[in-house]
């Protein structure tokens, strides 16, 4: 059963395709790495798999389930781009933490026992339990991000869905957390798709890559990558050597 | 039910429970202030804070000024944060026009109120939703709309725009029983609403994305959260006035801001401030004669600024 289904999908902004008839499965295990130059519309098509943006055509599938009758959220967890809240917003970091476990609690909700013990796990794995009674607003960036990717753990997902997830973060941080995250993908089995720029640093980390340029120029292992004629054309054959060179 | 004529009548009373006594030693303290006359002034206030507790309309104040604090510091954390603060001002233009329908219908104008502005918050979401207007802009339209109607059914009816003129800056010491069973009823019924969604409003008003990729249906919560508003903007009014319910939203959100350490917390920091305004309010102005309304919204205003001072304050000195 695939994890992540798209078939023939298509996003329209105002009169114009961002793009069209994209296919695409992501299995259970895999390590995605989606990778496209700025404005290419990576950050939509993740909008789209999660349902945030409707598609004009086509399907997306999670887990077998159509997106417009999935409600398995539990099963996933997102770190969006940007954040939105208000810098003043007065939520401590255990409070915030705490809003990941959401989809995992019945209503009336509240804060269980047991997910207490799992906000410190957490909060000691990403090591941010000293500012744990902290408001989210007085942290630096690299902190707020340290606690949206607790946030996205704590909820021990099926997929993790992370939209350049480092940007903010010094690169310690970032090394730490991608350790963090081949570590869970190793010992879970969870399915990951890390949305960057960064074609570079992605072959450490991801097996598979998805570059993506307003269409699929290229899906499959960085292996394959070298052979790919696409590739080949849209970089030119140099920057494909270099490419390839890089992650084998 | 309240109207023009109990509103004359409470500000009568007001005016001629000033106590004469109160005055003599404001005099005397020109003179030489003693210890005794501090002593005498201060079991004066007292003397006057006991008698004043003793008024009926003075507790039904009490009563519905406590609630509606309450409820509109509670719902005004979101608001403020969701930057819709603007929404309890629109909606509360719209209660102009209301109350206006309620006047022209010989309707009680609360009861008038709540159906007309619960559609019209439905409006403005419905004007964000489908017609692709910007919220700011949406709420500007339905204000106008109800401001424009509330003028010409005025203007054309005629005879009540002393009744008006009472909804427009609030008279919460004319607050009739009923009325206060009305309010505490409907506060009570908003607060478990918002106790039962605490966790999915805390979450959309966060990040409305975050919020949709963890199952949350949001724009059923923003429905929720907008009706809600439109219930507690018509309870305001009765207490600061039309034109000053966005400030009992507003206000003590952003004072509890300043202060406090977590959402709770910050709940909790401010409704004492909301309700420690309004009862203060309701003492100042009765003692001095002020405006109900805007004695509270000034006090709220002194909170906001100490709250600002202190960690101004507190902040140079880590």
């Amino acid at each position: 059963m695939p994890v992540v289904s798209v078939k023939n999908l298509t996003v329209r902004y105002s009169a114009s395709d961002v793009f069209s008839g994209v296919s695409f499965i992501v299995e259970p295990g895999d390590y995605v790495a989606l990778v496209g130059p700025n404005g290419s519309g990576k950050s939509t098509l993740i909008k789209t798999i999660l349902g945030l943006i409707g598609p004009a055509a086509g399907d997306v599938f999670l887990f077998d389930n159509h997106i417009s009758r999935f409600d398995k959220w539990h099963k996933i967890s997102y770190i969006p781009q940007r954040l939105t809240f208000n810098p003043y917003f007065p939520a401590t970091v255990k409070e915030v933490i705490a809003m990941g476990l959401i989809s995992k609690m019945s209503f009336p909700k509240t804060i269980a026992k047991s997910h207490e013990s799992a906000i410190d796990k957490v909060l000691s794995l990403m090591d941010i339990a000293d500012i744990k009674k902290r408001n989210i607003g007085e942290l630096s960036g690299g902190q707020q991000q340290r606690v949206i990717i607790a946030r996205a753990l704590i909820n021990e997902p099926e997929l993790l869905i992370l939209d350049e997830p480092t940007t903010a973060v010094d690169p310690d941080t970032r090394e730490k957390f991608f350790h963090i995250l081949s570590d869970v993908n190793k010992k879970t089995n969870v399915t990951i798709i890390l949305v960057t720029h960064d074609i570079g640093s992605a072959g450490r980390y991801a097996y598979k890559l998805l570059y993506f340029d307003r269409k699929i120029i290229f899906y499959g292992t960085f292996k394959d990558l070298c052979e790919s004629k696409n590739m080949s054309e849209y970089f030119g054959q140099w920057s494909q050597h270099i490419i390839c060179h890089r992650h084998n | 039910m309240g109207n023009g004529r109990s509103t004359l009548s409470a500000t009568g009373i007001i005016k001629s429970v000033k106590v004469s006594k109160y005055q003599s030693i404001k005099v005397s303290e020109c003179q030489s202030v003693k210890v005794s006359d501090t002593l005498t002034l201060i079991s004066g206030v007292v003397m006057d804070f006991i008698e004043f507790l003793n008024y009926g309309f003075v507790q039904r104040a009490i009563i519905a000024g406590s609630f509606t604090a309450v409820l509109c510091s509670t719902l005004g954390m979101f608001l403020v944060l969701r930057r819709l603060s603007l929404i309890g001002d629109g909606l509360a233009h719209v209660t102009f026009g209301s109350v206006a329908v309620g006047l022209l219908l010989k309707v009680y104008p609360v009861y008038a109120s709540i159906p007309i502005v619960l559609l019209s918050g439905y409006g403005i979401m419905k004007l964000m939703e489908k017609a692709r207007v910007y919220g700011d802009a949406a709420i500007g339209i339905v204000s106008a709309a109800g401001i424009a109607s509330g003028v010409l059914i005025a203007s054309v009816a005629g005879g009540f725009n002393i009744d008006l003129f009472s909804y427009l800056f609030g008279n919460i010491l004319a607050i009739s029983k009923e009325e206060v069973l009305l309010s505490a009823t409907l506060s009570l019924v908003v607060i478990v609403i918002i106790m039962l969604f605490y966790h999915e409003l805390l979450s959309v008003t966060f990040d409305e994305d975050l919020a949709m990729v963890s199952g949350i249906k949001t724009k059923t919560v923003n429905t929720i959260l907008i009706l809600l508003t439109a219930i507690t903007v018509v309870l305001a009014m009765r207490v600061v006035g039309i034109m000053l319910v966005s400030a009992l939203l507003i206000l003590p959100a952003v004072s509890a801001f300043q202060v406090a350490k977590g959402f709770k917390s910050a709940i909790a920091f401010s409704s004492i401030f909301s309700v420690l305004s309004v009862l203060t309010g309701i003492f100042v102005s009765f003692s001095w004669n002020l405006p109900t309304g805007a004695t509270i919204v000034m006090l709220n205003i002194a909170i906001f600024m100490s709250m600002l001072f202190l960690k101004t304050f507190f902040a140079k000195r880590a």
